[in-house]
Parts: structure tokens; C-alpha cells; sequence
């Protein structure tokens, strides 16, 4: 009875935040001049219209649960990843050189093969900041963001130069070996295993979270560095662990979008995905379990953008708009909350119960 | 030797945007600020002072405008981070996704014409204003003193900055409330209200830095057209160490990373594009590390919403 207490009060809060911010936008494209209802038709029809809709919309979470999951890893540990679009971009690029170049391995060999090369790939590209933070106190949200824009420019320079397919007019890389691709699900969709994978995840970091001895510490480096310094956690070393994790998830992300969906590398593999996930987080509360639904509400967001911009002339980038404003509204309701509770003892136990 | 002075006059060119945003970022970290949004609040300004530029004619007040929608963007952030104390980082994160979307949406809305495809008019923007005398001494006048007029809006920027922050007790006020709000508040400063003014008055040097990417620099918008200029400029801050001239210094070695690039296109050495794309982001890594080591500077309550208890 407790735990469901918990629950609804849990989601209340992002829930109104979405409703919020559902109604803004309507207001906002509605007093200039767009028409609002043919827009959110729009982008409900491009999810709900039919089964493969459906599945594309699953497909489209897919990237954000895992650069979300990696998000919610390193805010719990307070340290602000905001480089999981370029995590995202060397897993898949690790991967992609597994993929094209070891093509006389069996088809599930090779899979897991690249899942791991993209693993890594996200890994090193997560764990240099986090090394950089922890040993020299380098804020890590302006090298994540640098190496978010290193990794683009590498991912470019190889789609040009090494790995161009020059059979392709577009900049694009060779296509990965064809047993490497993910199987469709169901009949007539491209529905793959990637969102199921990162299910799998959510459930695996949540566990890791808020079950183990390793979470607690990353938890409450999270909560008071100090006191968890004076507890006898090592603070360094937990902070470049957890940035471990959380690019070697965002990278694992990378890995399975190109065996998935896109096949070979491009420049606009990531439209944002890295960025988007800190939304994702957010809304989430920064709970792995709770990405796996703000992830779908995203993918959803994103699967009707275009389409919204079809029916209704309403730029694909409005979506940021909302995004934008969701973030502010949980923002808003975290503090709130945090009012409502008032201060002295029951902050406290708010303390003990958030370690 | 003409390559040389080119090369020196790209790089304050591709520096002012830094400078001038960096800045106004400072003065608000000296407060206790901590503003990621400077992406989103840059990308507003080149929006607005494009549009205002192009519809009232007048590459002035297009920067005009830009500082004002500068200054009512960062009002967003301000009252979120300052008022309702949320997560400076969560909030700023949403104010770039709020630029990106809300220029993105508008542009189409105002200047995309459906069928031509024809969206980036030009306007006419600041143009290059030779300073007498100045501008004829060999090497330093083409590289200082032969630009447009916001160019000398940001030499200006850097010793007012300086003035204001080491030689007037407002400056002090600004400090204390970043090192010790609290300590500050006992001598009778006002906390918030210091942050409030720092935080809308970088709010303006933002959306200034953004209209002299879209009006002084170029003369029309792109989405997105910012780049990462003002992730940047977070980074020249912390180069800088939060001091004016330290914060030029950073500023002209960006510049000089932005030229080197496109000199090296022209040069036509075979380098690949995106690999000389990449230096002054390395650049930037290499230089936050290097002046961590004996990191200085940093205002002890960045960040950190103050309570008055």
C-alpha cells in the first residue's frame, strides 16, 4: 500500500508537467496562427494510425532510453553528462567498424561483437571527462559538450574519408555486414529488439541503483559528496565509474540504432538524441524505470514531429519547444515539492531516505 | 606577410562573439551563477537581431532588439534559477532547447517561403569602420582597428568590465554574493537582487554576442547557427579565470583556433575539413585542463541558490 502511495505521487508530478506543457503549446500555436488540433492530430495519428506506426514510434525511444538511462546513471551521482549524444555517436562507431569490417563472423557472434565494440566506444568517450573531472575538478559539462562536438566531427571526417561508401552520393559509410542486422519483431514493422534491450537495462541500472552497495555509494556521492567522503566512499573513484556506466550505456545505444535501424554510419545519425535525454532524465526524476516511460513519451514526440510539420506547417523543431517546457515545469514541481515538505527534521528524512 | 594579417584580423573577428558573451557570463558566475542556457539565450539574439534588422531596416536596432529579447529570455532562466531555486544546469539545458525550438519554429513561420525554398535573405549588417591613423599602423591596424562596429562595442565591453568589477563597490557586492552570500547578505547586500541585475545584464551581452554572429559577422540566420559559440563561452570564462583581460586572452585563442581553421582552407593544405572542425574544441579540453591545475578563481557558491534564512 506504501509503495503505491509512492507510485501515484511519483507521477503526478511529471504528469502535470506534460499536461502543462501540452497546454502552452497548444495556446502558443494557436495565437500564431496555426491550427493547434490538426497539429496534435498529427502527432498522435503518426504513432497510433497502425501497428508499424507504432513500431517506428518504439524504435525512435529506443536511442533516447538509452542515452536516458545513461543520463539518470550520472545525475544520481551529480555529475551533469550532458555528452551522451557523443558517447552515442563512438558506440556506434565502434561498432560500425566491428560491423564492416569482421563480416566472416556468424550473425549473433558478430551482434554481440559490436554491442560490446559500442559498449567501449561510449565508455572511453564517457570516462575521459569523468577522469578529468574527478582528478583535476574539469567541470564536466563543458569537455562532455566538447567531446559531443569531437565526436561529430570524427564521425564526419569518417564518413568522408575512410569508411565512405563512394558508391553513395551522400557522405555515408559502408553498410555493416548483412547478418548483423537486428530481425524485425512483427510482421510489416521494423520493429527491432533495441527498445526491449533497453528495458532490460532500465531494470538492470535500477537494481544496480537502488539495490546494491555499488548504487548506494554512486547515490550518495550524489546526494553530499562530503558526507559520503566522510563515510568512507571514495568519492573520485565512484564519479569516474558511474561516468563509465553511463557512456558505455549511451555507446551500447550507438551500437544497437546502427544495427537496428540505420546500417551504416552518417553524419545526422543522432538528431539530438544525447540532448533530448537530458529531457528524458528529467522528466523521469533521474529513475532508470521511469526513463522507459518518458523515453516512449519522446519517441512519440519525435516520431510526430515530422509529421505535424506535414499536416500543419508547424516546424519539426517544435518539439523542443516542448521539451523545454516540460523540463521547466518538473523543475518547478521538484522545488515545489521540496517547499511543501518544509525544512528542519522532515528534510532530514528526506536526506536519509534519498541516500 | 598578407596571409599572416589576415589571419590575425580573422581571429579577433571570430573572437568578439566569445568575448562579448563570455563577459557578460562572468560578471553573473561572479554572482554565483551558473548559466549552460548561453547557447540558447546567444542563438535568440542572432534570431532577433537578424529579424529586427530585416524588418526595421536598421543593423542597430537589430542589436538593439537582440539585447532586449536577451535580456526577457535570461529573464526566464532568472527567475527559475534565483526565485524558484531549481537546478541551475536542468534549467539552462531547457533554455537551449527552448532557443533551438522557438527560432527554428519562428524563422519558418516569418521567412520560409513554401516552394521557392528560398529562406536565407540578406540583410545589410554592420560594416567595416577603419579607425583614422589607427587602422594605418603596419600589422596592428588591420588587426585591430579595421573592423565593424561592434568589434570596438567589445574593446569597450572589456575595460568597463574591468572597471566596474575592480574599481567600483559594485563590483565587490557582485563577488561577495558569489563567494559568500551569506556573509554577503549580513553586510546588508542584497542577494538576490545582485543576481537578478548580473544575470539580465549577461542576458543582454548574450543576445548582443548572438546578433553580431547573425548581422556583424555574417548577414543572415541559419538554425543553429551558434554552433556551440556559447558552450564556448563558458569555457573562456573559466580559461580566463573570470577576469576581463583573462577572459580577452582566452577569447583571442578560440578566435585564433576559428581562424587557423579557415586559413587552412585557404592555405589548401590536404587536411580534412572536420579534422581541423575539431581544434578549437580540443583546444578548449586542453586549455580547461591545463588551467585547472592551479585552478583559481572560481566563485565558491556558483551555482549554489541562496536562501535567506
Amino acid at each position: 500500500m506504501e509503495k503505491l502511495k509512492n507510485a501515484i505521487k511519483s507521477i503526478w508530478m511529471p504528469a502535470l508537467a506534460i499536461l502543462a506543457a501540452i497546454v502552452i503549446s497548444w495556446i502558443v500555436l494557436t495565437v500564431s496562427g496555426y491550427d493547434a488540433g490538426k497539429a496534435f492530430g498529427a502527432l498522435w495519428s503518426a504513432t497510433f494510425r497502425n501497428m508499424k506506426a507504432f513500431g517506428n514510434t518504439l524504435n525512435k525511444a529506443s536511442p533516447l532510453l538509452f542515452t536516458g538511462v545513461a543520463v539518470a546513471v550520472s545525475y544520481r551521482c551529480s555529475v551533469f553528462n550532458i555528452g551522451t549524444e557523443g558517447q552515442f555517436l563512438m558506440g556506434a562507431i565502434a561498432a560500425g567498424y566491428v560491423g564492416i569490417y569482421c563480416k566472416m563472423l556468424p550473425g549473433p557472434v558478430l551482434v554481440v561483437l559490436m554491442f560490446v565494440a559500442g559498449a567501449i566506444g561510449g565508455a572511453v568517450w564517457g570516462v575521459i571527462p569523468g577522469y578529468l573531472k574527478a582528478r583535476h575538478g574539469v567541470s564536466e559539462v563543458i569537455t562532455t559538450i566538447m567531446f559531443n562536438y569531437i565526436a561529430l566531427q570524427f564521425l564526419g571526417f569518417l564518413v568522408r574519408g575512410p569508411l565512405r561508401d563512394t558508391s553513395q552520393v551522400e557522405p555515408q559509410s559502408f553498410k555493416i555486414a548483412d547478418q548483423a542486422y537486428l530481425h524485425y519483431l512483427l510482421p510489416d514493422t521494423r520493429l527491432h529488439i533495441g527498445f526491449f534491450l533497453g528495458c532490460v537495462i532500465a531494470v538492470v541500472m535500477f537494481v544496480w541503483l537502488f539495490r546494491t552497495y555499488y548504487g548506494y555509494e554512486v547515490r550518495a556521492v550524489g546526494y553530499n559528496a562530503t558526507a559520503a567522503q566522510c563515510g568512507g566512499v571514495n568519492v573520485k573513484t565512484t564519479m569516474v565509474q558511474a561516468m563509465l556506466i553511463s557512456g558505455g550505456i549511451a555507446g551500447l545505444g550507438g551500437a544497437i540504432e546502427l544495427a537496428g535501424n540505420a546500417h551504416y554510419l552518417f553524419e545526422n545519425m543522432s538528431p539530438g538524441y544525447g540532448y533530448t535525454a537530458i529531457a528524458v532524465s528529467v522528466l523521469a526524476g533521474n529513475n532508470p524505470i521511469g526513463v522507459i516511460f518518458s523515453a516512449l513519451l519522446f519517441g512519440f514526440l519525435n516520431a510526430g514531429s515530422t509529421a505535424m510539420q506535414r499536416a500543419a506547417d508547424v516546424s519539426a523543431s517544435f518539439v523542443n519547444i516542448f521539451q523545454g517546457i516540460i523540463i521547466i515545469f518538473v523543475a518547478l514541481a521538484a522545488v515545489s515539492k521540496m517547499l511543501l515538505k518544509g525544512k528542519g527534521k522532515k528534510t532530514e528524512k528526506a536526506a536519509k531516505k534519498e541516500a | 606577410m598578407e596571409q599572416l594579417s589576415y589571419f590575425l584580423a580573422a581571429t579577433v573577428r571570430m573572437a568578439i562573439p566569445l568575448l562579448i558573451a563570455a563577459l557578460g557570463l562572468s560578471v553573473a558566475e561572479r554572482a554565483g551563477m551558473m548559466n549552460i542556457g548561453a547557447e540558447g539565450i546567444m542563438l535568440m539574439g542572432a534570431f532577433a537581431g537578424y529579424t529586427a534588422a530585416r524588418l526595421l531596416g536598421s543593423y542597430w536596432l537589430g542589436a538593439v532588439v537582440a539585447m532586449i529579447v536577451g535580456v526577457l529570455f535570461t529573464g526566464i532562466f532568472a527567475v527559475l534559477a534565483i526565485s524558484c531555486r531549481t537546478q541551475q544546469v536542468v534549467v539552462g539545458a531547457a533554455i537551449n532547447m527552448l532557443g533551438a525550438g522557438v527560432t527554428s519554429v519562428l524563422y519558418r513561420k516569418l521567412f520560409y517561403q513554401v516552394g521557392t525554398g528560398i529562406s536565407g535573405m540578406m540583410v545589410e549588417s554592420f560594416p567595416s569602420i577603419p579607425i583614422p591613423l589607427l587602422s594605418s599602423i603596419p600589422v596592428l591596424g588591420p588587426m585591430l582597428f579595421n573592423h565593424n562596429a561592434l568589434v570596438y562595442v567589445g574593446y569597450f565591453l572589456v575595460a568597463a568590465v574591468w572597471f566596474i568589477m575592480y574599481r567600483t563597490s559594485l563590483g565587490l557586492k557582485i563577488i561577495a554574493c558569489g563567494e559568500h552570500p551569506k556573509a554577503a547578505d549580513s553586510l546588508g547586500i542584497n542577494v538576490i537582487k545582485m543576481r537578478y541585475m548580473t544575470t539580465l545584464a549577461s542576458g543582454a551581452l548574450l543576445g548582443l554576442a548572438g546578433a553580431y554572429l547573425s548581422i556583424a559577422q555574417t548577414n543572415a540566420f541559419g538554425e543553429d547557427m551558434t554552433g556551440g559559440k556559447g558552450f564556448i563561452a563558458m569555457a573562456v570564462v573559466i580559461l580566463g579565470k573570470w577576469t576581463p583581460l583573462g577572459i580577452t586572452a582566452g577569447a583571442v585563442l578560440f578566435g585564433g583556433a576559428n581562424a587557423l581553421q579557415m586559413s587552412v582552407q585557404n592555405w589548401g593544405v590536404a587536411i580534412p575539413n572536420n579534422i581541423i572542425m575539431m581544434i578549437p574544441y580540443v583546444a578548449t579540453v586542453v586549455a580547461v585542463v591545463a588551467v585547472s591545475k592551479k585552478r583559481v578563481g572560481a566563485p565558491s557558491a556558483q551555482g549554489v541558490p541562496y536562501i535567506k534564512s
